[in-house]
């Protein structure tokens, strides 16, 4: 799950980026509209603080929903004023958190606006026996708690979005890892393997040529 | 309120009463002397007429017949001889006058009389008319009583009308006092009393020109402490994140770090929270007096010592171009070292590379510059740096945005103005001060 954060204050722009590193995301940190506008892409959310240096980010959020980027945006409000708050939704936010927030509360409406986004309303993806809980990074299956690592997790959580949606390999990369990674080239085939190793073979298909999909039951 | 209608009405009356007596006493007077000469012309009237009938001068005491009038006058006719002739009934036996002609006054028994003596020596009779003087006053008393009755009532209904009319000529004032009364102790708003007489006006116009000011050192004041909430939001979100962060990290490099960050955060909040406590300080000052002096060549090297060593760490240097020995400047020393350090702090953290250079300048008041070999400042940015929490578009991570705020602050009590333009060597940030602040000691030595 990669996100892009538009925050200025260096620290709170860091602790945020390790912060929801140790919850499961990927983060692409930037400090102002100029980077933010250059940095958007294939973000599976983003967090956006609304007083930055050259402008005001509520803007910003205004020409992207009016250029058609969709994607779910949750607003970091410093005033905490209900104009504000009316004004960011108005403008397309999907969510908003007053400074200073819980780095827990953080990612957990992180989550929630992009599972609203993807059009679900529960936190926890059922395919058959498997069941995916994103709030606490668990897998099981049958009922038996699998153990996987936190890559693992965001691929097979990427697979389940969309069951039976086939997602190439870089699309795979582009979503479990930030810009400054270094990526080895069969990492994702190394984590498909482990997966299929803990989840059965027949679990996750190869579509040759195309990528990898997840199967409904 | 009450004090000032009765006050009022005590004055006008006292001074209408005061009128009034002084008009009955003289009426009273004139009427007096009136009725006297009234009187004294009806004696010698009858004196002549009683004198003009045909009376024998000898022979029996006639009685005159009682006419209605008898009571008030009695009249007695004497031989030249000393014999009475004749008398008007109710007149006293004893002869009314010594004999002398005209007017004279005399005791009879207990009664005052006042008579005209008439002599007909042709005749050879006297003729004596008298009226009672108690008689006389009783006339005049009833008079006086006729004309001072009537007044004395409408006295009363003046003072009515009076205590009424005071009442309702203060009114305004009352409405007024109603309306500052009934306020609420919160409310700033203007007075809002209508019609307000004119002699009330400068009263609710001060009034409501001091409400206005309060009311906008009210609002400034509630805006403050907004910001500087909204301003403490940022790096307390920061800090809760990073020991969050450090409170979960199950790598000692990523606690490690954390904490380094928390430390200079609170480093950066207590420095905000100073610079806010400051502004809040230079702007609850009093206007200076224009008799505190500074002289600028100390502040100036007083400033270049606080900021050698921040110069030094990054590799800078403050040169001086400082040539006033001898000019005083009427602002308190440490506000002016105030501003200008912080104008020396900005250079040093924007201004490029080079020197900071401070340079100062007195012809037509007094010119204080500081000089960064850096880009400087937009012209338009110049109005958005200036608000108070902006910060520049590179501004350093850390700042306040409220470094040119206390500038402001502090050298306004001297009337001094910030300004920022390019100069040939870089960028200047100016503080200017009229020349009236300006004083050139003549003791050039110090």
């Amino acid at each position: 799950m990669r996100i892009l954060l538009v925050e200025d204050d260096d620290i709170l722009r860091d602790g945020i980026v390790v912060g929801l590193g140790l919850e499961g995301f990927e983060v692409d940190a930037v400090a102002c509209l100029a980077d933010a506008r250059a940095a958007i892409g294939d973000h599976a959310g983003v967090v956006l603080d609304i007083g930055l240096p050259d402008g005001s980010g509520l803007d910003l959020l205004a020409e992207w929903r009016r250029a058609g980027v969709e994607i779910p945006v949750l607003l970091l409000t410093a005033r905490d004023m209900v104009a504000d708050r009316v004004e960011g939704l108005d403008r397309g936010a999907d969510d908003y958190l007053g400074k200073p927030f819980d780095l827990t509360e953080l990612s957990a409406r992180l989550r929630a606006i992009m599972r609203r986004a993807s059009g679900r309303a529960s936190g926890d993806l059922e395919l058959g026996a498997l069941i995916i809980s994103e709030a606490r990074r668990s897998v099981a299956l049958d009922g038996e708690e699998i153990a996987v690592s936190r890559r693992e997790f965001a691929i097979l959580h990427a697979l389940a979005e969309r069951p039976g949606h086939v997602l190439s390999r870089s699309q795979l990369e582009d979503r479990i890892y930030g810009w400054q990674e270094e990526i080895e080239s069969n990492a994702v085939e190394v984590h498909i393997h482990k997966l299929r190793a803990k989840l059965g073979r027949s679990r996750i298909e190869t579509v040759r040529g195309e990528g990898y999909r997840i199967t409904r039951t | 309120m009450t004090a000032l209608r009765i006050r009022l009405f005590i004055l006008v009356a006292g001074v209408t009463m005061l009128v009034w007596a002084g008009a009955a006493g003289w009426t009273s007077f004139s009427t007096r002397a009136e009725v006297q000469r009234v009187l004294d012309g009806r004696l010698v009237e009858a004196a002549r007429m009683v004198a003009a009938l045909d009376i024998p001068a000898s022979g029996p005491v006639r009685r005159l017949a009682p006419a209605p009038y008898s009571r008030q006058l009695s009249c007695q006719i004497w031989s030249l001889n000393g014999a009475l002739i004749g008398q008007s009934t109710g007149a006293p036996d004893a002869p009314l006058a010594g004999g002398a002609p005209g007017f004279s006054s005399r005791q009879i028994g207990d009664e005052q009389w006042r008579v005209y003596t008439h002599v007909d020596a042709a005749r050879g009779i006297r003729v004596m008319v008298g009226d009672s003087l108690a008689v006389r006053q009783h006339l005049v008393n009833d008079l006086m009583l006729g004309l001072l009755l009537p007044a004395a009532a409408g006295l009363v209904a003046l003072a009515v009308l009076l205590w009424f009319g005071v009442r309702s000529g203060l009114a305004p004032l009352g409405r007024v006092a109603r309306a500052i009364e009934l306020r609420s102790p919160h409310t700033l708003e203007p007075l809002a009393v209508e019609p307000v007489p004119e002699e009330l006006r400068p009263l609710v116009q001060a009034m409501d020109d001091l409400l206005a000011r309060l009311e906008g050192a009210r609002r400034a004041e509630r805006d403050f402490v907004a910001n500087a909430a909204h301003e403490l939001q940022t790096p307390l979100a920061g800090l809760k994140t990073q020991a969050e962060v450090a409170r979960r990290a199950t790598d000692p490099a990523m606690r490690d770090h954390a904490l380094e960050r928390i430390a200079i955060s609170v480093g950066r909040t207590s420095r905000l929270v100073r610079q806010l406590l400051e502004l809040a300080r230079q702007e609850g000052r009093e206007a200076e007096p224009a008799d505190c002096f500074a002289r600028v060549r100390d502040v100036v090297n007083g400033v270049v010592g606080d900021y050698a060593h921040l110069a030094a760490n990054g590799s800078r240097s403050i040169i001086t171009a400082c040539g006033l020995r001898d000019v005083d400047l009427a602002i308190d020393a440490e506000a002016l070292r105030l501003a200008l350090g912080n104008l020396v702090e900005n250079a040093l953290h924007h201004g490029g590379k080079g020197p900071v250079r401070i340079e100062c300048a007195a012809n037509d008041g007094l010119e204080l510059r500081v000089i960064d070999g850096g880009a400087g400042i937009a012209a338009e940015e110049v109005e958005r740096v200036r608000r108070r929490f902006e910060r520049g578009p590179r501004a350093m991570s850390g700042g306040t945005g409220l470094g040119l705020s206390i500038v402001e602050a502090a050298i306004a009590p001297a009337q001094g103005v910030l300004e920022f333009r390019p100069d040939n060597a870089g960028f200047a940030a100016v503080l200017r001060f009229p020349s009236n602040r300006v004083r050139i000691s003549s003791d050039g030595a110090s």
